[in-house]
């Protein structure tokens, strides 16, 4: 995509495409898509951690979306319905998931990411360590991290993705979830505190 | 539980992280940090870890979910998923009209029954009160000709029409699949023939099966005209009754597939159908001499000669009485394929 076609995409507020898409604009209802179908994409995966589920959940989302747009009356944001409908998709998907297999899809990380693991453990007590956002981008250590988070209960996944990764407002999250703000809290709390030991345990 | 002044630790550390401290809490943390150098160290992880998080590289979305989307709300158009309750409502409709032609028919025969008594006692002598008998005795001459044409409908053009049903396939061969396929199925929808349509999604072509009569079907193709342009090539394959007697249109414009649709001898659609074949395959001028012309990407359509949509017969077979170009008892079998290119 184009930097001007993502231009034209954040400019146009959503209020305006929802109302056009409800009135039938295919055009606007291609611009909600592309404007929002790589964090959708994102949040599921980091949820489900399976790429193909991913990409068939996200579509699935998208198509539940529009089809049930003209309900939309716009008492939360449409940021807010879409990412709760994609989550709980996803999170239905993955208790149909664990009945079906019983335990977690992630494969043990072996001694190839002895190295990765040394400099994580560095990274994350000092202080002066390299930059988190180059350190992320090697392969080895968003495994490492990717293999923790999966490590989690769904719902303390799902509330560190839609915090950390998506950056939601507490609020946000509070709507999306469909829980109390301090719910968001305590569970935010314990997933930061639950993945905080995981990765001690990982890293050891 | 680990807790300070009340408060759990874990929560006022995650807190803190995010700001979402009070004033009086932010105190507590900092007092905390001072004075519990474990805690220090805990909050510097908690910290690094929302950093790394947050620095995650994102995966772009899969090439193609946009297209998937969008066949997947098409299926969903045709199927009427996602109107649950529209069985519902037509259920509803359907046993309204049930009663209301129970009630209609309770009152009308007594009615009948009573008019007939009343005309048999009023009517004027000499008048028998028998139904009149197509070709019988004390006829006028003129009611004799359209009983016989209804007769020879029902007893020998319906049966051998039902015998010899149209079936065709149109083949569209287009650079833009999705939009052309979209707009066909509104269409579909449009002329509420998504009951008679059956979908078939390849990953290379869709495949309409449409089921009905040969109005229906020529009113589809007059709106589906528009898209005759913006296909690169167009065919139309006529199925005859024997083995290999299939015609294939090329090129076909659509006011070609109407006169076809519309003829109701069989025998004269697959003339219809060599002719155009022919004409089609030999002239690319056919602006001037042909029967009628196809269409052109550039959009100019001839019009049909009046005449030209009922042919004079010159095969053998014996000509059946002509009955209109619309006949709402004739199925036609079509299959409209739309390949991408």
């Amino acid at each position: 995509m184009t930097v001007q076609k993502q231009l034209e995409n954040i400019s146009i507020d959503d209020a305006v495409l929802v109302r056009r898409c409800q009135q039938g604009d295919s055009e606007a209802t291609e611009r909600l898509i592309v404007k929002y179908q790589d964090r959708i994409y994102n949040v599921i995966l980091k949820i489900c951690r399976n790429r193909d589920d991913a990409a068939e959940l996200t579509q699935e989302t998208f198509v539940k979306i529009i089809e049930k747009i003209d309900s939309f009356r716009g008492k939360s944001a449409f940021y807010t319905w879409l990412f709760r409908v994609a989550v709980n998709l996803t999170l239905n998907y993955c208790k149909r998931r664990f009945k079906v297999s019983g335990r977690s899809l992630d494969e043990p990380l072996g001694p190839d990411f002895d190295g990765a693991r040394g400099q994580l453990r560095s990274f994350l007590v000092d202080e002066s360590a390299i930059d988190p956002a180059v350190l992320a981008q090697k392969k080895e250590i968003g495994r490492i991290v990717l293999a923790s988070l999966s490590r989690l209960d769904d719902d303390h996944r799902t509330i560190l993705v839609l915090r950390d990764i998506e950056d939601m407002a507490y609020a946000e999250i509070a709507e999306v979830l469909e829980i109390e703000l301090g719910t968001v809290k305590s569970r935010l709390s314990r997933a930061r505190a639950n993945l905080r030991e995981i990765l001690e345990t990982v890293l050891e | 539980m680990r807790q300070s002044d009340g408060h759990n630790i874990d929560e006022l550390l995650s807190g803190y992280i995010d700001g979402q401290l009070s004033q009086r809490q932010h105190t507590e943390v900092k007092r905390l940090l001072q004075h519990d150098k474990e805690i220090s160290q805990e909050l510097l992880q908690l910290r690094k870890q929302k950093q790394l998080l947050n620095s995650l590289p994102v995966a772009p979305a899969p090439q193609g979910l946009l297209d998937g989307i969008k066949s997947d709300l098409e299926r969903s158009f045709i199927l009427q998923e996602h109107r649950p309750d529209a069985g519902e409502s037509a259920g509803v409709r359907h046993l309204f009209y049930r009663r209301a032609l129970t009630a209609a028919a309770m009152l009308i025969l007594p009615l009948m029954a009573l008019g007939w008594v009343v005309y048999s006692i009023v009517m004027p002598a000499g008048v028998t009160t028998e139904a009149p008998v197509a070709g019988g005795a004390g006829q006028s001459g003129c009611v004799s000709p359209v009983v016989e044409v209804a007769r020879l409908e029902d007893v020998d053009e319906g049966p051998y029409a039902a015998a010899h049903p149209l079936s065709a396939a149109l083949r569209l061969y287009t650079g833009e699949p999705i939009s052309i396929s979209g707009f066909i199925q509104k269409a579909i929808y449009n002329n509420n023939l998504i009951d008679s349509t059956i979908l078939d999604r390849q990953p290379t072509e869709t495949s309409y099966r449409i089921n009905c009569s040969a109005d229906r079907i020529a009113l589809l193709l007059v709106n589906i005209e528009a898209i005759w342009g913006r296909c690169e090539s167009r065919s139309l394959a006529v199925h005859g009754h024997e083995p290999g007697s299939d015609v294939v249109i090329e090129d076909i414009s659509a006011e070609q597939a109407m006169a076809i649709f519309r003829q109701t001898d069989p025998a004269a659609r697959m003339q219809i159908a060599a002719r155009l074949a022919d004409q089609n395959t030999i002239s690319p001028d056919r602006t001037e001499t042909s029967m009628f012309a196809s269409g052109t990407d550039s959009g100019a359509r001839p019009t049909l000669p009046p005449d030209i949509l009922m042919p004079e017969l010159t095969s053998s077979q014996p000509q059946k009485p002509d009955q209109g170009r619309d006949r709402p008892d004739e199925n036609i079998n079509l299959v409209i394929t739309i390949t991408g290119l």
